[in-house]
């Protein structure tokens, strides 16, 4: 898979979500840019853990996580200035009013979509 | 007035006053007009002979008129003839000596003079040369030669001169026989003149009938040419020489007709007017009677209702009173009318009134008293009955119905407040808001509170904690009551229970949520299954045919998992769906395992990973044989985690595994995808005897 030299190049973004087919279409969409997708993480435990210990560029969390909110995990990677975005099948309602005005990724979603997201997140404002 | 029946003829006519004054009025009044008529009839007669003669007098003087002027010709007839011209018959010196006399006589139409054969010998009317009529056939002619007297002729037209005209004739004597006739006649037209000198007045009209009683003149007519006869006329004055009757004329006017008969010529002179000429003396006498009369009664009766007016209200007055006592009442007011008769009934029925009310009232003294105690006894009895009815309809609402008076105490609570706080319902009366519902409820309800009692009806909703820790939604609201100043006097408290409702909103919501979650995720699920398919795909159809069979297998496992209300599944039911597909295939599957309930997304991604397993096998590994066989077994074993499953996949008699160059969906989705799902572990061995592959995974402990 030959990915040509963007923005993306080479960045490493953290995946949580916990419907596995999901994770795969995430990632395949990922390393077809040339990112490492770093996870799977279906579990907020997991997630937590990796927030504070992975070295990311960015990263995507799916707001419920077998019906375990995912904000905790948004907090520490806020914490520690790793940029995020939402993946969530309620759009921006279906997000806590603190939470509002993140960038949010709608499923189903498209490749352009995606990275369209993953770019914004990527790139240093 | 009341009408009274007649029942007797005797019984006197009634009337009101005014009548009766009225009719002293016309008593007193008529016999003086009725005397006043008779006197003026009786002139009326009078004045009429008066008219009468005075016109009779007048047809007299016509006459004697006319007489004078037949009898100055006769007599100038006679002095003629005794002329000597005609003893020696020089008709020549007669000639002259007549033409001297005619010319003195304007109204002579000329002279004659008549053999007594009727030939005339002289016309002093004709031309010269014209030969001479014979009027022998003249009746006066006649008549001369038969009397011997001068004789008046009727109504005649001239054979010489043809104009109306009549005749005079005279006998001419010699030697004791008739010598000659000597006459001359005398034109209508004269005689009308005269008469019209005679009756100057327009009204009045005169004429005469000749001694055949045809009209011979008539002073509104020049023309009597046509011998006309008035039969009417002819009937009236045949056996009398003078008179006056009365007629209707040709327009049917009446008409007083006079006439006078001479003896001389047999003629009758009339004179006639119309009758309005005879009346118009008396009429002036009625009319001023008519006048006179009616301002007469007018005035009496004009002074009668002045009197009237004096009587009439008084009496009228008293008989109000008298009806107002005859209805009952009694108050009867005491009168100074200025008629002293009427006053003092009036006092009579005003004492009557006064006696009658006395008694009254102590009647109903006793009466009043009756009717009240029984009505305070019928309004307790109501008022009992109405809090009883009220009383049970509001201990029947499934709600908190309670009044509240300003001291925020209790007035009413119906029995829901029994039921909820255990407390019986008439000690809740009377009690403060707070002691019930706690000091934290009071201050959450206490900003509503001012507001109803500031008049406002108030709604709201929030948790109710009731005692034993049981919490309620209600919707609560107050309603204040004003009293008759219309200061609120407390409010009514209305609580409706909305526990139910608030649980069964709020579940359908969290339903709602959760569906689009999970339609979402599917959706984007099968978003990746497409592309994952594509990617190992080398053609559409291949695309095609595994992407269909991977969402049908999806779809089961749906369909499965709906029956269970997604709450889970049988892993039994999951692997029998799982492998239908390749049900003709079902003696070379060997499955065992004892049955185990599995939550949604095991039963979701153990599905999945079965048909990837399945399809791997037809394709490529035991079942691509007919000799190759699949053993999916399973154990179960309690720990203090949950249930753990030990699931394993064998493929056997197969040709012999080449680990794939690749890895395609299948293994990506096992080695990957498969233990985050599960939150477990897999072990795929593509060992050369057949594909294995272990799946463990621990199941909740709440589901048996």
């Amino acid at each position: 898979m030959t990915a040509e030299q963007t923005a993306l190049t080479g960045k490493r973004i953290m995946v949580v979500e916990d419907e596995a087919m999901i994770w795969m279409l995430i990632e395949d969409s990922l390393v077809d840019h040339g990112c490492t997708a770093v996870g799977p993480l279906s579990r907020v435990d997991d997630a937590l853990r990796a927030a504070e210990t992975e070295t990311v560029d960015a990263a995507l969390l799916d707001v419920n996580l077998v019906g375990v909110p995912v904000y905790p995990v948004a907090d520490v990677l806020a914490r520690r200035g790793i940029p995020y975005g939402f993946l969530t099948g309620y759009g921006e309602m279906g997000l806590r009013d603190e939470y509002r005005g993140r960038p949010v990724l709608k499923k189903p979603f498209t490749q352009k979509g995606l990275i369209e997201l993953v770019t914004t997140l990527v790139t240093p404002r | 007035m009341k009408l009274r029946k007649w029942t007797a003829i005797a019984r006197p006519y009634t009337a009101s006053i005014r009548a009766h004054l009225v009719l002293i009025v016309f008593a007193s009044t008529l016999p003086i007009l009725g005397f006043a008529a008779y006197l003026l009839v009786w002139n009326n007669t009078i004045q009429r002979e008066q008219v009468e003669l005075q016109l009779l007098n007048t047809a007299r003087a016509a006459r004697v008129t006319v007489d004078a002027e037949m009898q100055a010709a006769i007599t100038t007839l006679e002095t003629l003839r005794l002329t000597s011209a005609l003893d020696t018959s020089d008709l020549d010196e007669f000639r002259r000596q007549a033409r001297a006399v005619a010319d003195q006589h304007q109204m002579w139409t000329g002279l004659i003079l008549v053999e007594p054969d009727g030939q005339q010998v002289i016309n002093l009317a004709a031309q010269p040369g014209q030969p001479l009529p014979n009027i022998a056939d003249y009746e006066i002619f006649k008549r001369v030669l038969a009397t011997g007297k001068p004789a008046v002729s009727e109504l005649l037209v001239g054979r010489v001169l043809p104009q109306p005209l009549v005749g005079i004739e005279v006998p001419v004597f010699r030697e004791g026989r008739i010598r000659y006739v000597l006459g001359t006649s005398l034109l209508i037209s004269s005689l009308r003149d005269r008469l019209r000198q005679l009756v100057a007045s327009p009204e009045l009209l005169a004429g005469a009938l000749d001694s055949k009683h045809i009209v011979a003149v008539r002073t509104d007519s020049e023309d009597v040419t046509r011998r006309t006869t008035l039969p009417w006329l002819s009937n009236a004055i045949r056996n009398q020489p003078e008179g006056i009757f009365y007629s209707l004329d040709d327009a049917g006017s009446r008409l007083a007709i006079a006439f006078n008969r001479s003896d001389l010529s047999g003629w009758t002179i009339f004179v006639w007017a119309p009758e309005s000429y005879l009346e118009n003396a008396a009429n002036r006498s009625l009319r001023a009677l008519y006048i006179g009369g009616a301002a007469l009664v007018l005035s009496a009766l004009l002074l009668t209702f002045l009197i009237v007016r004096r009587i009439e209200r008084p009496v009228a007055r008293l008989s109000a009173a008298a009806d107002a006592y005859v209805r009952g009442m009694t108050d009867i007011p005491s009168m100074a009318t200025g008629v002293h008769e009427v006053d003092k009934l009036a006092e009579t029925l005003r004492e009557a009134g006064l006696e009658r009310r006395r008694l009254a009232d102590e009647r109903t003294q006793v009466l009043v008293e009756e009717e009240r105690r029984e009505r305070a006894e019928s309004l307790a009895a109501q008022a009992q009955a109405s809090e009883m009815q009220f009383r049970a309809l509001a201990d029947a609402m499934p709600v908190l119905l309670s009044y509240v008076g300003t001291d925020l105490c209790y007035r009413f609570a119906n029995r829901t407040y029994e039921d909820w706080y255990g407390i019986p319902a008439e000690r809740i009366r009377g009690m403060p808001a707070r002691d019930l519902i706690g000091d934290e409820a009071m201050r959450q309800s206490q900003a509503y509170i001012d507001r109803a009692l500031a008049g406002e009806v108030v709604r709201f909703e929030k948790p109710l904690a009731l005692p034993g820790g049981d919490v309620r939604h209600v919707a609560i609201h107050y309603i204040p009551r004003r009293g008759a100043e219309g200061s609120v006097e407390g409010f009514y408290a209305l609580l409706v229970d909305l526990t139910e409702r608030k649980r069964a909103e709020d579940h359908r919501q969290l339903l709602l949520n959760e569906l689009n979650h999970r339609v979402k995720n599917t959706l984007t699920t099968v978003q990746s299954v497409a592309r994952q398919t594509a990617r190992s795909a080398s053609s559409f159809r291949e695309f095609y045919e595994a992407f269909e069979s991977r969402l049908l297998s999806l779809a089961e496992t749906h369909d499965v998992l709906t029956r269970e209300n997604w709450r889970g599944a049988s892993l039994r039911e999951i692997v029998q769906v799982s492998l239908s597909p390749w049900s003709v295939e079902s003696g070379r599957f060997e499955v065992a395992g004892p049955d185990v309930r599995v939550s949604a997304r095991i039963a979701l991604a153990l599905s999945m990973a079965l048909h990837e397993l399945a399809t791997n096998a037809v394709k490529y590994g035991a079942l691509s044989v007919p000799t190759g066989g699949v053993a999916l077994t399973w154990e179960v074993e309690d720990r203090d985690s949950g249930r753990v499953v030990m699931l394993r996949w064998r493929e056997q008699g197969g040709p012999p595994v080449m680990p794939p160059t690749r890895k395609g969906f299948g293994s990506r989705l096992l080695e990957r995808g498969l233990p985050e799902e599960l939150d477990g572990e897999v072990d795929l061995q593509y060992s050369s005897a057949g594909v294995q592959c272990a799946i463990r995974f621990t199941v909740g402990q709440e589901t048996p």
